[in-house]
């Protein structure tokens, strides 16, 4: 977190202004010292250090390595035809923007594991 | 309104649905606001100003709604099968009342579900989208509406002419600001999601 910051050049304070969090959970998070925080966070993190929330969210153990796993962008679009493919399995979303992400499909991908119990990825 | 009154109690979002559909099936579809305000009058819902309300709200309908962090982007998710109606919410609320409009619009999808298994579908894709957000705000507006009618009579028992007006001028002032809350916050947090 701390190499992040440092490599766009931001300061403790300008990161508490531009993501609403305390410079000093910040600092304290940099050094190992609190629980990693929550995705909520992360994903405001994420947005001032211009990377993907995912890369933070499985860093902070959030989420799995979809690569360690071998799940590839294909298997999860794969996946997701089968989903929507379900005639009994019907979701929506209310979305910022347009077009669901490939983290949006594989967040409905693991709903719909939970509820159908089985096994996509 | 008179056959409304007149009806068995509603008790589920399929009974709901059928009884929309046996009004207007002559007329079929029924504008948005008139769905959302036949769901005002069957439901009562109260205006769902915090999270406990929602959820309550949800399980009186049997939907398992909660919250959730949701993947980036993403305001709610509603999802069914045979079994389990669900409505997660994101934990993240940029807007306040976003949750609460929310909640709404993934409710009017999951009514659509049940219309479209009763061979009446409203509409799909961006349509769909559409009425949900309008269906959202109507309900929102409405029950919102609603609280501030009681807040008015209230007032109104004030004894000090000088205290009651005031009281009044202040409710006048929360209602344009909530109204304007209620119908605008679709556009405010499209312009949010921009800037960000």
């Amino acid at each position: 977190m701390r190499g992040l910051r440092r490599g766009r050049g931001l300061s403790l304070k300008q990161v508490e202004r531009e993501a609403g969090v305390s410079n000093a959970y910040l600092s304290q998070i940099e050094r190992d010292l609190r629980k990693p925080p929550h995705p909520d966070i992360l994903n405001r993190l994420a947005k001032v250090y211009d990377v993907p929330s995912s890369d933070l969210l499985i860093a902070a153990g959030y989420v799995e390595d979809l690569n360690e796993r071998g799940i590839t962008r294909e298997k999860i679009e794969q996946a997701f035809e089968h989903v929507i493919s379900h005639p009994k399995f019907r979701h929506g979303t209310r979305l910022k923007g347009t077009g669901l992400g490939l983290e949006a499909k594989r967040f409905i991908i693991e709903v719909y594991e939970k509820m159908k119990g089985e096994k996509l990825l | 309104m008179d056959a409304l009154v007149t009806e068995k109690p509603i008790d589920s979002l399929e009974q709901f649905c059928a009884s929309v559909i046996s009004r207007h099936r002559e007329n079929w579809p029924p504008p948005e606001t008139t769905l959302a305000h036949e769901f005002i009058e069957a439901f009562s819902p109260r205006s769902l100003t915090n999270t406990e309300r929602i959820l309550g709200f949800a399980k009186s309908l049997g939907i398992e709604a909660s919250l959730s962090c949701l993947p980036e982007g993403m305001h709610g998710f509603n999802c069914s099968n045979e079994e389990r109606t669900m409505i997660l919410l994101s934990t993240e609320e940029a807007i306040p009342g976003s949750r609460e409009h929310t909640f709404f619009h993934e409710l009017r999808e999951i009514l659509e579900y049940r219309f479209r298994d009763q061979g009446c579908p409203i509409a799909t894709g961006a349509a769909l989208e559409k009425r949900a957000e309008q269906f959202a705000t109507y309900v929102r507006m409405t029950t919102h509406g609603q609280e501030i009618t009681q807040l008015f009579s209230g007032a109104a028992e004030i004894e000090q002419a000088w205290k009651r007006w005031l009281a009044f001028a202040g409710i006048l002032a929360f209602t344009v600001g909530a109204g304007l809350c209620c119908a605008l916050l679709p556009y405010c947090e499209e312009n949010l999601r921009r800037k960000q």
